[in-house]
């Protein structure tokens, strides 16, 4: 852990950072009113994708987690802040850590416009039986009945509502997994052919990604066609799974365990000891600067060669995609949880530009001028509810929500904003994402290649911090509790003393068994389906799409001018 | 609209400089003008082609251009003129084996980072990051050059020839042309940002965004590294590589100051220079008068001042007199109206300010002062008046100063006063009593035909309220400070007109003595609108106004934006006598307009230079910043 002094004069600077503006709206006439919108009546946002039209909140990209208060009760300290704003690994040149001791909110955002943080939805929630909600989840908006994607059946005839530029054809991203693993982790298609998406499991983010706080979750890579193909172009599984061996490699930084390959065969130095030889690990010895290359195989090792394709040290190759489906929470009969069939977000993102190291040092060190020189100026995202939105880093992201009826539909562009907040401008990302570089190691159940259908949480070990320490125990501890919002009192019994500190028996299961904390008990997860089934019915997504009953009392409504956190120094555990 | 008489301590002030009021600012031209320099009065007309705003996704995207003037000038009847855009060269680009906006280190080579990337003042492909801000056209001998200079905390500067074509007068960078231009005898760049071509066919550059040495001093480690990313960064400049582990080479007084390029046209031979003598702070540009002497100097930030040197000399700018503009506000109503008064802040030259930099002449070796060398000091009272020294409010916020024995010598005296002027000049000014109050001050152009001096403000708010931000009370911009301005808060911005006069005193033939609104932009509210919902000022108006250039005898200000108030970025023309404004000029999604500069007559041809900062990827310029010119004119 390293802990830096960094002044309160250079603090401002600093902070600002972190939130990657590039301008926009900057109406500074909203203090006054009120964040609170009435939904005693649930009236349907009326949500129009073909424009860029901001309905509720131009900082839409500044997540309601970051309006927590972190004082709590008799002046207690919470610190969720430390799971995102710390210091980045380079190419992740953001240190936004200095955010942890302070809001620093332009005067636009001072206000919490995810007003649905303060709606009581206890009538709502009432309104639902367990066994209505059940049926619910457990339909897939996904998949239908002959095996087709139903959303992409949608998209092939785009509805006109849809078509941004109004050219009668979809020009954003067209759903193809099928989530249909295979014991290698690979998607299969119904004519079973390998659709390139391959399932990984991994140690869930933080706090909200945690299914206890409201939603099961997925992420799964696939990398471009080339990365999948030999030297004459055809595809090879094998190749692909050493590609991906590669690029696990490049981005955890670490040695990755492979099945014993034949080097001579793909002419690749894989383990690194100067011989073409057999290997069982893809050895991490990546310092170009020293003449220590990598290199991946088959046809993208020409790409490479070539300059059309790319490989770094924390970075993914250029069109690298990730799908991440958001769920509902099933369970079992046997009364545990699962990934639910109905889908309440399936989330997108592709890589479609390589910058290098130097061109995102300049991007980071160009958001601290613009940020000093306008310190009230808002981030302009680019992008349309049709193509997606960018973060100037070389990735775009694409979202589909659930309509009111319970099928998926593009998310609007305000929408599509919520996107950028997180997977940009961050200490805490790895080329602007968070699963894959928490991935599963290769002494795991296959190596880590699974899907959450397939094996659960339950069994997984704790992650550790390269310092050692244990990660949700870190959370803990810091946050003394469960979640940003604390309002996850199912987790706050089960782990925390009256007296607020933490049971160390249940520490101790929770080492070897992250399920342990992670999982609801079903009663919750029943509720949880609920409080979302009612922002679902009322579109509500751009006031706020978090999962809770009753009314949160730990966000501001206005952030104070200046407001500190209470956090004397920043946690950081690189 | 209140309107207040002059009170008794702005009339003594008024009287300590020996204003000559009259012979001044008429139609006839002004004394002092050298007529070396080319600057003609003669009437043009002008007007241009309006542009549309963009508001589809094809001209929201790419670069909208005027492509015709009505031209009338003494010579030739009204006629029609096509002119066009024209690409000169793009960050990036390579040309004669250098690479347009790479950075180079105090030992000439390129900055390499883990990845063996080389570090180019450029951002990312989708536009995110710094990059060329301003270039210069300077005519040298037989040749034409372009000078640019880039806008990262490590700054860059390059040199290329303009081929011109004879029959058209098209622009061309000359294949082989490009030179790197080493800044590291005066320490290397720093955030470059607005220039000048001179009288003197010399670029006229700007160091921005000099960094607090108080904030240096009090926070830097072992290795001189201090958290603040911003001066941090420079330590790579420093460095044999990437690393910026090492900052103790680095010294906030090298950075903050205004840099001259002179190119010898018959051996195409750089001369690098900083001008010391003209003072440190967040210089948004240097723009010198007719005169070659007096020279006006705006300092972009929060609370800062607006400065104006008097060189000894014509032509050289290494010697003079700086001074320190006072706001003496006559009426509040829209950007306000003030009597300007100027105050003294010494004579010296650069040689003796760089060697308090560098006493060993060796700069590898960091022997410059620390801060405290400069000052004392003592905190505030709650009420931000000082218990013994100076209370001061600058960009700094509320301190309390005194000048130090700088030279050590054992007095403070003149000697010491004088180098705190030049390296801590905004808070050397803020003591005198000088105006430390404006926000964001950006362009300046002159109108020699009507005396008239034009500053643009990128907004009202802050320093410039009356212990407000941005209309909500807040005493924290004037706490401690003189409260000179006190006005209504304009997120849109303005540009200023300043009258001149001719001062015996000051021994100038250019100095304000007044500063009122010229033209204002309007909030207005679209958030009801589908269409201009990412628009928060009139879009048919400015916003948020960055630099500015008059084309000489004309009536028209060309007024470039900054701003995330209009979703595009646009260029005005605005006519000063009828007031009329005409969009000439939009740059694609998420690009700022930077470096107007009306060049009007380059052997008989007429441009004016624009650069297209940071514009979106997914733009027709796809995220890079380029370089280009508007035009050709005959203004002849």
């Amino acid at each position: 852990m390293t802990m830096k002094h960094i002044s309160l004069l250079s603090f401002t600077s600093t902070l600002i950072t972190a939130t990657l503006l590039t301008g926009c709206n900057d109406a500074n006439n909203v203090s006054s009113s009120s964040p609170t919108k009435d939904y005693s009546i649930a009236h349907p946002v009326t949500v129009n994708l073909l424009n860029r039209h901001i309905v509720n909140n131009d900082a839409a990209y500044i997540p309601a987690q970051c309006y927590t208060k972190t004082a709590g009760k008799d002046d207690k300290i919470h610190n969720p802040c430390f799971s995102c704003h710390t210091e980045g690994l380079a190419p992740n040149y953001i240190n936004d850590s200095a955010f942890q001791m302070e809001y620093d909110f332009r005067t636009y955002s001072r206000t919490n416009r995810w007003s649905n943080l303060f709606k009581d939805r206890s009538v709502d929630v009432a309104k639902i039986s367990d066994a209505e909600i059940l049926n619910y989840v457990r339909t897939s908006n996904y998949i239908n009945e002959k095996d087709e994607i139903t959303l992409a059946n949608r998209l092939a005839k785009v509805p006109e509502q849809w078509d941004v530029n109004q050219d009668g054809k979809w020009n954003g991203y067209t759903p193809d997994s099928y989530f249909n693993f295979d014991q290698e982790g690979f998607d299969v298609a119904p004519d079973q052919q390998d659709t390139g998406w391959r399932a990984f499991a991994y140690a869930p983010f933080f706090g909200t990604f945690w299914p206890t706080n409201g939603s099961t979750n997925d992420v799964i890579i696939r990398l471009p066609e080339t990365m999948r193909q030999d030297d004459s172009g055809n595809y090879s599984r094998q190749i692909y799974k050493l590609n991906l061996a590669i690029v696990e490699a490049m981005i955890t930084r670490k040695n990755i365990a492979i099945s014993n390959t034949d080097e001579k065969r793909y002419q690749v130095d894989l383990n690194r000891n100067g011989v073409l030889d057999n290997s069982t690990a893809v050895i991490y010895n990546w310092a170009p600067t020293e003449g220590k290359q990598m290199s991946y195989v088959g046809m993208a090792k020409t790409l490479q060669q070539q300059n059309k394709l790319h490989l770094a040290a924390g970075l993914y190759p250029e069109g690298t995609e990730f799908l991440h489906s958001v769920r509902y929470i099933d369970q079992k009969e046997n009364g545990g949880i699962q990934l639910a069939d109905r889908l309440k977000e399936l989330r997108y993102a592709k890589k479609t530009s390589w910058n290098k190291y130097s061109q995102l040092y300049n991007a980071a060190m160009g958001e601290e001028f613009e940020s000093t020189q306008f310190p009230d100026r808002l981030r302009r995202v680019i992008g349309n509810s049709e193509e997606g939105v960018i973060n100037g880093l070389g990735w775009t992201y694409q979202g589909f929500i659930e309509d009111q009826n319970g099928n998926l539909r593009p998310q609007s562009f305000e929408e599509s904003m919520y996107c950028i907040g997180c997977h940009s401008g961050l200490g805490a990302t790895t080329d602007s994402s968070f699963a894959f570089a928490r991935k599963l190691g290769s002494e795991q159940h296959q190596a880590g290649w699974f899907h959450w259908t397939q094996r659960g949480l339950h069994g997984v070990p704790e992650p550790k911090f390269p310092d050692g320490s244990w990660q949700y125990t870190e959370y803990l501890l810091q946050n003394h509790s469960a979640n940003e919002f604390r309002n996850n009192e199912e987790v706050i019994a089960k782990f925390f003393n009256a007296d607020g500190s933490v049971k160390n028996a249940e520490i101790d299961i929770l080492h070897n068994d992250i399920g342990h904390l992670l999982l609801p008990s079903p009663e919750r997860a029943l509720t949880l389906n609920k409080a979302y089934k009612v922002i679902v019915d009322e579109q509500s997504y751009i006031y706020g799409r978090d999962a809770h009953v009753k009314p949160v009392t730990t966000s501001w409504d206005i952030v104070p001018i200046d407001e500190k956190t209470g956090i004397k120094s920043p946690v950081i555990h690189n | 609209m209140k309107l207040k008489t002059l009170n008794l301590a702005m009339l003594m002030a008024l009287s300590a400089s020996t204003l000559s009021l009259t012979g001044c600012g008429g139609e006839d031209g002004v004394d002092g003008i050298d007529s070396s320099t080319g600057i003609g009065l003669t009437d043009i007309q002008v007007s241009f082609a309006p542009v549309a705003l963009p508001v589809d996704s094809i001209t929201k995207n790419d670069i909208q251009f005027t492509t015709e003037a009505e031209v009338t000038t003494a010579t030739q009847t009204t006629n029609l003129q096509t002119v066009g855009y024209t690409k000169l060269i793009a960050t990036g680009e390579t040309n004669n084996g250098e690479t347009f906006g790479a950075v180079k280190n105090y030992l000439g080579n390129p900055i390499q980072f883990a990845d063996t990337s080389e570090y180019i003042c450029n951002g990312t492909n989708d536009g995110v990051g710094s990059g060329l801000d301003h270039f210069s056209i300077l005519e040298q001998g037989d040749n034409l050059y372009m000078i640019s200079q880039f806008e990262c905390q490590i700054g860059a500067m390059y040199m290329s020839k303009l081929d011109q074509d004879s029959t058209t007068g098209a622009l061309s960078v000359a294949a082989n042309s490009l030179k790197f231009i080493d800044q590291s005898p005066e320490f290397g760049g720093f955030v470059h940002c607005a220039g000048q071509t001179t009288p003197w066919n010399s670029h006229l550059g700007s160091e921005e965004y000099e960094t607090d040495a108080r904030m240096v001093e009090a926070d830097a480690d072992i290795s001189g590294i201090t958290g603040d990313k911003y001066y941090d960064e420079t330590a790579m400049f420093w460095s044999t590589d990437s690393s910026k582990d090492d900052a103790t080479k680095l010294n906030p007084y090298y950075y903050g100051w205004t840099p001259e390029v002179q190119v010898d046209g018959s051996t195409d031979a750089i001369t690098y220079m900083k001008h010391y003598s003209m003072g440190r702070f967040s210089h948004e540009l240097a723009y010198v008068m007719p005169d070659q002497k007096t020279v006006y100097l705006s300092d972009d930030g929060e609370n800062v001042g607006l400065f104006m040197f008097v060189a000894d000399t014509a032509g050289d700018l290494s010697v003079g007199t700086l001074y320190a503009a006072k706001w003496n506000q006559v009426s509040d109503a829209g950007l306000g109206n003030a009597v300007m008064t100027w105050i003294d802040l010494g004579h010296t030259d650069s040689a003796s300010i760089r060697a308090i930099l560098d006493p060993d002449t060796d700069i590898t070796t960091n022997d410059a002062p620390k801060f405290s060398d400069i000052f004392a000091t003592e905190t505030p009272n709650p009420d931000g008046s000082c218990p013994t020294l100076t209370a001061v409010n600058t960009s700094a916020g509320n301190e309390c100063l005194q000048v130090a024995d700088i030279n050590n010598d054992t007095f403070i005296d003149a000697a010491d006063e004088v180098i705190a002027s030049r390296l801590e000049t905004r808070r050397y000014a803020a003591m005198q009593g000088a105006t430390t109050e404006f926000r964001k001050e950006e362009g300046i152009t002159f109108n020699a035909r009507d005396n008239k001096l034009y500053v643009a403000m990128s907004e009202v708010a802050r320093g410039m309220e009356d212990n407000m931000k941005n209309g909500a009370p807040e005493t924290k911009y004037d706490l401690g400070g003189n409260n000179d301005i006190k006005l209504d808060y304009n997120k849109c911005g303005g540009v200023y007109e300043l009258d001149l006069a001719a001062d015996s005193t000051i021994g100038s033939a250019y100095v304000a003595y007044s500063m009122k609104g010229l033209i204002a932009g309007t909030p207005t509210d679209y958030s009801a609108n589908a269409v201009l919902s990412a628009n928060s000022c009139d879009v048919n108006g400015i916003s948020m106004p960055d630099n500015v250039t008059f084309l000489e005898g004309s009536d028209v200000l060309v007024i470039g934006e900054d701003s995330s108030l209009h979703e595009n970025n646009m260029m005005w023309s605005y006519n000063i006598k009828d007031k009329s404004l005409t969009r000439i000029f939009t740059t694609p999604l998420g690009a700022e307009t930077t470096s107007p500069f009306w060049h009007k007559d380059v052997n008989g041809f007429s441009y004016m230079t624009t650069v297209t900062q940071h514009p979106d990827i997914g733009t027709v310029q796809n995220g890079e910043t380029e370089t280009g010119v508007i035009g050709t004119f005959n203004f002849n």
